[in-house]
């Protein structure tokens, strides 16, 4: 990150982005192979990495307002709890409108 | 069977594209999946919309990318294109697929003229003992090779844009392609830097319209992951060329690819 006094939260981030889209590649790609093999198991295991292609950047704020909050970064950290809860709002608004 | 392949090549050639100029790659994706596949808007945009999560979270993963992300901006921006995506859904959900593409095509085409009227513009500050503020930065420079500083300005102009960013991200698209020249051309934030920071708020932004198409079940499964799969690889490609490309010509392109796009829709819309 470009400040350096964000310590090692830059490197945080990177591992687990990196560590995300290996999981949720392996189960897209293993979701495909039995879609095309037919198999009823197709789909949950489909679903199961689009969501965890989803966690991903939910995963990244909440590493960062964790980060902020224990190095006191106040603007960090009151931006990455505003997102958390509108992310958390517009689930649970989707979930009630479907 | 084809559908998987070509949206997979699709979804390659977005992601290679998308890294490349700090977009989620979802700009090029909706019209392929919408016009070359036929699938119906809303199940291009809910398609799009996930492989714009895996453009941003592979190109943020590359450290010549990491270093150059201002996370504190990026940040503050996320909560108005957070906002903005939910004021999205609450209308997306109600619009018509005619209004859906008019917007989407007017969208474009306000983007695309506003790159183009600030091509040469370049942000970075060779000196690097002034104050940068709370929001600036510093980062080592590809083009000049030296350690450089910027500003950040017209903050409320970043925080708009970053709002409709959010809005139109329901549209299948991250809003990097409103963000990243908003950001250039007004901000004071050099293109690289602009790029990289909007790429990583993408996959947050991604994420709330991604959910409402996941849960009224408009995301296919099957050619989702064949999109992100192909996102996955293409993005690394197009972050290994980025690192080594001139600024004017990533804007260059991003002008002709809009252009290009919008002009498509708004056939689609006349039709």
């Amino acid at each position: 990150m470009t400040r350096s006094d964000l310590g090692d939260l830059g490197n945080r981030i990177l591992a687990l982005l990196r560590a995300g889209v290996a999981l949720s590649a392996s189960m897209l790609g293993l979701g495909l192979i039995l879609w095309f093999a037919g198999t009823p198991a197709a789909q949950p295991v489909l679903a199961a990495g689009l969501v965890s292609l989803m966690v991903i950047p939910v995963a990244r704020i909440v590493v960062s307002f964790v980060d902020s909050v224990r190095r006191r970064d106040t603007l960090l950290g009151w931006s990455t709890g505003i997102v958390l809860s509108i992310m958390i709002l517009s689930v649970l608004y989707s979930w009630r409108a479907r | 069977m084809l559908d998987v392949g070509w949206t997979a090549l699709g979804g390659a050639t977005a992601g290679c594209l998308g890294a490349l100029l700090g977009i989620g790659g979802g700009v090029l994706l909706v019209p392929f999946l919408n016009i070359g596949l036929r699938l119906p808007v809303q199940s291009a945009f809910a398609v799009s919309l996930v492989t714009v999560i895996a453009t941003s979270s592979v190109t943020s993963a590359s450290r010549s990318r990491a270093g150059l992300v201002n996370l504190r901006l990026g940040m503050m921006l996320e909560i108005f294109t957070t906002v903005g995506g939910l004021t999205g859904i609450l209308f997306v959900n109600h619009m018509s697929e005619r209004m859906l593409v008019g917007t989407f095509a007017a969208t474009l085409t306000g983007i695309a003229v506003v790159t183009l009227m600030r091509i040469d513009r370049r942000n970075v500050l060779r000196d690097t003992t002034i104050d940068v503020g709370l929001l600036g930065g510093r980062y080592r420079d590809v083009e000049c090779g030296e350690l450089v500083s910027y500003r950040v300005r017209h903050v409320p102009a970043a925080l708009g844009a970053s709002f409709v960013a959010g809005f139109v991200s329901n549209l299948g698209i991250g809003g990097g392609v409103l963000k990243v020249p908003v950001l250039n051309g007004w901000c004071g934030v050099p293109i690289r830097v602009a790029a990289a920071t909007s790429a990583l708020m993408i996959g947050a932004t991604a994420v709330v319209g991604s959910v409402n198409y996941f849960i009224r079940g408009e995301i296919i499964p099957h050619l989702a992951a064949a999109a992100a799969l192909g996102v996955i690889a293409g993005s690394r490609v197009g972050t290994a060329i980025a690192a080594r490309s001139r600024a004017k010509h990533l804007k260059g392109l991003l002008v002709v690819i809009l252009a290009g796009v919008a002009l498509t829709y708004w056939i689609k819309v006349a039709g």
